[in-house]
């Protein structure tokens, strides 16, 4: 196969990549397995013995169909973020469409446009690393079919031109031999023509790399940074979500790669131990429900982050810098939990209840919201993202010291905050079921709050049981769980199909908990649960990410409960690693370099790059300066040169620099004339001759810039001869140096002052008609 | 030599996209499609760098086309050369650009030339590569539609290689006039020799030596003759090895007459035949085929245009007017030359006649554009009528293998219409 009929079959690969990476990037591997054979098959169909192909009408009415099938599927979207998904899967069905059709140049210019459509659809869904990985490999073929098809398509151009040309002249003329006395359009190439293509293709990819990510890193990202902060798009992806959406459910991962690993150890004597129960790891907390597009959604209450900073001296791992200046009661016992990232790189610190001090190896910034008590990295505060970082962790803390870390007081609620009336109404319906005593018995001692939070514990736990009970189904497969339009997810969840995975858990508990006045939120991060006894520690894996409930249980007391039922934690316990995850090691640090070097690359890492570069630079460029000063000083010295001595050594260099520019001028330019005129005399006369030679060089550079330089192989008069033709004054101009060159060269005679003068003016003559631009006779 | 970038609509396009990838991947916290838009950005900047590097280097010649015939390939060749030392070039497309000026007083060499435009239609040539210091040879077929004296002015080799998005061409001047021979019809294949019926041209002997069959003397024998051509008997009688010598016949002779000596106004037009241009170039046609059929079936063949002079030609090695009656391929592209170059625009001498000296023992055909003139030619001469085309066409079963009877009657002659 030569180099242009390669073109076909790179398409074809470059469309079977972009599905894949499309399909990777929403993690739709069902339509992979289904639309993958087809584009493979579409090769045989229409490039085999047959040749068969779909016809433009059937094209057409497939298209038709397509685009109705979009339409409707539009109409059904529950989320507008769902668009580029459809978009990308309406392209990719296009896409078989057109493989199956008889292919023209503009169909494969259509079919290349229409994979990088749908490699931009899947970019602007994912960023993990996997499809970084198949976007890269996609651009570099990418790259080398545009190559091929920049030649296949202008000999295709050319052969359809002739064609129609020899048509013509066969209806016009009735030259019926028009055909056979045409030359067909065949490739005309040089020496090493693979070797030269693949080389540019290759010099293509590596300097587009370069620009590209040069471009990447001056990009300006301020606008960018900003919705970075308001949604959660771009953060990797490693089951973890600091959003809980009942509207999908692709995002749910029973990948067993490590994220990050957990050491446990007692604060007073440091030793590393497994603790009594699963970690509950927090990473984000959400209070209410939106029902308009079904997710729940942080505290609307604005409570200034404490702002907390590491110094990054070496030892500073055991020091801890405490998360509030007010006492912590020490008398509970306090643990140390160790977080080194195997693959995760984010700005959520996690943590188990209740923190009470952070330490970290680099110099860091830290948010710490005393609502929640969550930690966070401030964003822009250090480049890159954490690789470890150390808390200091009370698992049963004192009122007191909730207090503390608190700071401020909630108000107590007691209504129903539940804002959707089906889950209410089935709750009060549950309750009484049940029976469960929703109502807040009045206190003996007066102490009405007590007797809320003992009634907030009752119920959620009731609650927490029912869904923990036999009538409820753990899975992460969703594929029968239909949204029914205009019921919300939870009722779903709860009164129809009552199987689901964690966050429906959650959310069940916590709506029906709010929608009987209980104030309760819900809590997403990891559940450390699965201990290497070799190593000491907690192997957190992305199928370790959970979603858990939290009642409110005293003023600064919350209750951690976990309706997912009881098994499912067994399960996840289960070491179920394969061969291939001995080697995941290598993708995972890969992967977190891509995470955290690139994927999170904002504003504030820009900056500490460029200013790392700036310092970096002028460190080296002050060392040159000071270098030269000093040698220049010396240099002074040594000759006592006194004040002026430093200008004066200026000057001297900038002159050398000059000889040595125009001696290096001066012989490349005889060499070219040693070449040009065949001279081989060394001695004076040589020298005499080359000298006057010298205007051969600009006559015959003033043909060249016309078009009519003079080949290697025929002599000047030939040439002159074999322009006369083509451009009668110039020939006639250089007819007359011509001759002038052959006394010189060959007569060994001196042509005088007048020579010379003549010569000048006919080199100007060549030039002067050269820069008029264009032949005229 | 200019070299231009030129707008693209691929490019326009691509570049509309880029943008639009850009503003998406400033207001979208995805560092993947920042990315994005730096490698689409990337791509404009190496689409110029490489292939406005790649032209640098590049210097084109176009061979001169010797002659072209009406309605056949007229293939142009191109030599390519690629100077640079380490960049090699691919994609390239030759194509002529429009004559600028036709040329007149100011190049009276080519003064009387058509551009080239009005002849053919646009077409273009193709190179894949071309290598570091390397030359190839690429080609344009054009089908010239119009006979006559043509000029090609300047070509311009483009690119748009790496991606498509940008092209860069660097033009050439280069002036060279061309021919376009009329175009060759199909004839009867008895029509001359039924015009030669009667033996005016007939078959004698020749006063030169040849490959006839008839005695013309002997001579000495040269090395390479052969043993057949000795002259045994004069071995025999002990004067030397010689060889016999045979006469050359001289096959009929045609003179064909074109009668041009009618102004194309003053023409006679059918109302719903051909225009008066038309008739002139369809007589043209007929004279043409009349004379590529003699030379095909072995006649000496001669041409006289009657009432025109060539105009402006420097070519002084065959009489403008006429030309003398021969035999040959060269001499035949002579006279195809001489029918090519007449100029239906000139001045017309409506007294002019056959020279005596064309009155030479040969069969006359004259061949005229409206109405037979009987008085340009001798008696005995044959006058065909431009209108007569149709009647004068082989039938398709002899121009082609004989499986049908229908004439051959093309769409166009080749002619200004």
């Amino acid at each position: 196969m030569n180099l242009v009929e390669r073109f076909r079959l790179s398409a074809l690969v470059l469309v079977l990549f972009a599905m894949v990476a499309f399909c990777l990037g929403i993690r739709n591997i069902p339509l992979l397995l289904l639309t993958l054979p087809l584009g493979i098959l579409s090769w045989y169909v229409t490039e085999g013995p047959r040749g068969w192909a779909i016809s433009r009408t059937v094209q057409n009415i497939l298209l038709l169909v397509l685009l109705i099938w979009a339409g409707v599927e539009a109409s059904r979207l529950p989320d507008s973020s769902e668009t580029m998904g459809l978009l990308g899967r309406f392209v990719q069905w296009l896409l078989l469409v057109k493989l199956f059709g008889r292919k023209s140049r503009r169909d494969y210019a259509q079919i290349i446009s229409l994979s990088a459509v749908l490699v931009m659809a899947g970019t602007l869904q994912a960023v993990d690393f996997a499809f970084a990985i198949s976007v890269f490999i996609y651009t570099g073929l990418a790259v080398w079919t545009v190559l091929l098809y920049q030649l296949w398509a202008s000999r295709e151009r050319v052969r359809e031109n002739r064609s129609r040309a020899i048509e013509t002249a066969r209806q016009a003329f009735g030259n019926a031999s028009a055909t056979t006395l045409t030359p067909p359009v065949q490739a005309v190439f040089g020496r090493s023509l693979f070797w030269q293509f693949r080389s540019v293709g290759a010099a293509a990819m590596a300097l587009g790399l370069v620009l590209s990510f040069v471009i990447f890193l001056i990009f300006p990202r301020e606008l960018a940074d900003l919705a970075r902060r308001d949604a959660q798009f771009g953060a990797p992806r490693v089951g973890f979500n600091e959003e809980v959406r009942l509207i999908t459910n692709k995002f749910i991962s029973d990948s067993q790669r490590e994220v990050f690993s957990v050491s446990w150890s007692d604060a007073k004597r440091g030793e590393t131990m497994r603790f009594a129960e699963p970690l509950y790891l927090r990473g984000s907390v959400q209070v209410r429900y939106n029902r308009e597009n079904r997710r729940w959604e942080k505290s609307r209450r604005n409570v200034a982050p404490v702002d907390i900073s590491t110094t990054g001296e070496p030892d500073s791992f055991d020091q801890f810098q405490p998360l509030t200046q007010r006492p912590i009661d020490e008398r509970f016992q306090s643990y140390i939990q160790r977080v080194t990232m195997r693959s995760l790189a984010s700005d959520v610190i996690f943590c188990a209840w209740a923190p009470t001090g952070i330490a970290c190896a680099e110099e860091r910034h830290f948010d710490f919201d005393p609502s929640t008590l969550l930690l966070r990295q401030r964003p822009g505060s250090g480049e890159g993202r954490l690789y470890s970082y150390a808390i200091k962790v009370q698992p049963f803390p004192s009122e007191a010291t909730v207090a503390s870390l608190g700071r401020q007081l909630r108000p107590i609620s007691r209504e129903a905050g539940f804002p959707v009336e089906t889950v209410v109404d089935f709750t009060n319906q549950l309750v009484q079921r049940l029976k469960i005593a929703v109502d807040v018995p009045a206190a003996a001692d007066g102490n009405d709050s007590e007797a809320l939070w003992q009634r907030n514990r009752r119920v959620s736990r009731a609650l927490a049981e029912w869904l923990q009970g036999p009538e409820f189904e753990y899975t992460t497969d969703l594929g029968q769980f239909v949204q029914v339009t205009g019921e919300d997810p939870i009722y779903s969840f709860l009164a129809r199909y009552r199987f689901g995975h964690c966050e429906y858990f959650a959310s069940a508990l916590v709506a029906m908990c709010q929608s009987l006045g209980i104030e309760s939120r819900i809590v997403t991060g990891y559940l450390a649960i699965e201990y290497d006894d070799s190593a000491n520690e907690y192997i957190v894996r992305e199928s370790n990410a959970h979603a858990w409930a939290e009642v409110r249980v005293g003023e600064f007391s919350w209750m951690r409960l976990d309706p997912t039922p009881a098994a499912t934690l067994a399960r996840l316990q289960e070491r179920r690693r394969s061969w291939a995850d001995s080697f995941r090691w290598i993708y995972d640090r890969l992967e977190f370099f891509w995470n955290s070097q690139i994927v999170t690359f904002d504003s504030g890492s820009q900056a500490a790059l460029a200013e790392s570069i700036t310092g970096a630079w002028q460190k080296t460029f002050r060392g040159w300066i000071e270098t030269a000063q000093t040698a220049l000083k010396r240099l002074n010295d040594f000759f006592a040169f006194g004040q002026a001595g430093t200008l004066w050594l200026g000057l001297v260099g900038f002159a050398v620099v000059l000889a040595v520019v125009a001696v290096i001028s001066v012989r490349r330019r005889l060499a070219r004339l040693r070449k040009a005129t065949g001279l081989t005399a060394r001695g004076a006369a040589g020298r005499r001759i080359l000298r006057d030679l010298g205007f051969w060089l600009d006559a015959l550079d003033a043909l060249d810039a016309r078009g009519l330089g003079k080949p290697e192989w025929r002599t000047p008069r030939a040439h002159a001869e074999a322009i006369a033709d083509l451009n009668t004054p110039v020939a006639a101009t250089f007819a007359e140096l011509v001759e002038l060159y052959y006394l010189i060269r060959y007569s060994n005679r001196d042509i005088g002052p007048d020579g010379h003068r003549r010569i000048a003016t006919l080199v100007a003559d060549l030039r002067s008609s050269g820069r008029s631009g264009g032949l005229r006779r | 030599m200019r070299r231009r970038y030129h707008l693209h609509l691929p490019g326009i396009l691509y570049v509309a996209l880029t943008l639009f990838v850009g503003v998406a991947a400033a207001n979208r916290p995805n560092n993947l499609l920042v990315w994005v838009f730096g490698a689409m950005l990337a791509g404009v900047l190496i689409s110029g760098i490489v292939s406005g590097g790649m032209l640098m280097g590049i210097r084109g010649t176009r061979f001169d086309p010797r002659r072209a015939v009406v309605g056949e390939p007229l293939v142009v060749r191109y030599a390519v050369t690629n100077r640079s030392r380490w960049w090699p070039v691919f994609n390239l497309h030759m194509e002529e650009r429009a004559v600028r000026t036709t040329p007149s007083t100011d190049d009276p060499v080519h003064a009387g030339c058509a551009a080239w435009q009005s002849a053919a239609r646009p077409a273009d040539g193709w190179v894949l590569h071309v290598g570091p210091g390397d030359t190839v040879h690429g080609e344009v077929v054009f089908f010239p539609e119009r006979r006559g004296r043509f000029l090609f002015d300047r070509f311009r080799i483009w690119t748009t290689f790496p991606f498509g998005l940008v092209r860069k061409s660097v033009t050439f001047d280069q002036r060279t006039e061309f021919l376009v021979h009329p175009r060759v019809l199909p004839l009867r294949d008895d029509l001359l020799s039924s015009l030669t019926r009667g033996g005016l041209g007939g078959f004698k002997l020749s006063s030169r030596p040849g490959p006839g069959e008839d005695y013309f003397g002997v001579r000495e024998y040269r090395p390479g003759d052969s043993v057949r051509q000795i002259a045994w008997k004069r071995v025999a009688m002990g004067q030397g090895i010689v060889s016999i010598e045979r006469s050359s016949s001289t096959p009929p002779r045609v003179r064909v007459v074109l009668n041009l000596r009618t102004a194309t106004a003053r023409l006679r037009v059918a109302e719903n035949g051909p225009n008066a241009r038309d008739l002139e170039e369809r007589a043209i046609a007929i004279a043409a085929s009349v004379i590529a059929l003699a030379a095909k079936q072995g006649y000496e063949v001669g041409l006289t245009i009657l009432g025109m002079a060539l105009h402006g030609h420097a070519d002084t090695s065959f009489s403008l007017r006429r030309s003398p009656i021969r035999r040959g391929h060269w001499h035949v592209e002579k006279l195809m030359s001489m029918l090519a170059a007449v100029d239906l625009d000139a001045d017309r001498d409506e007294q002019a006649h056959l020279p005596e000296a064309d009155r030479d023992r040969a069969v006359i055909v004259a061949v005229h554009p409206d109405r037979a003139a009987p008085s340009i030619a001798p008696e005995g001469a044959w006058h065909l009528v431009a209108t007569q085309l149709e009647t004068l066409l082989a039938t398709r079963s002899e121009a082609e293998d004989g499986t049908s009877t229908a004439k051959a009657v093309p769409a166009r002659i080749g002619g200004a219409t």
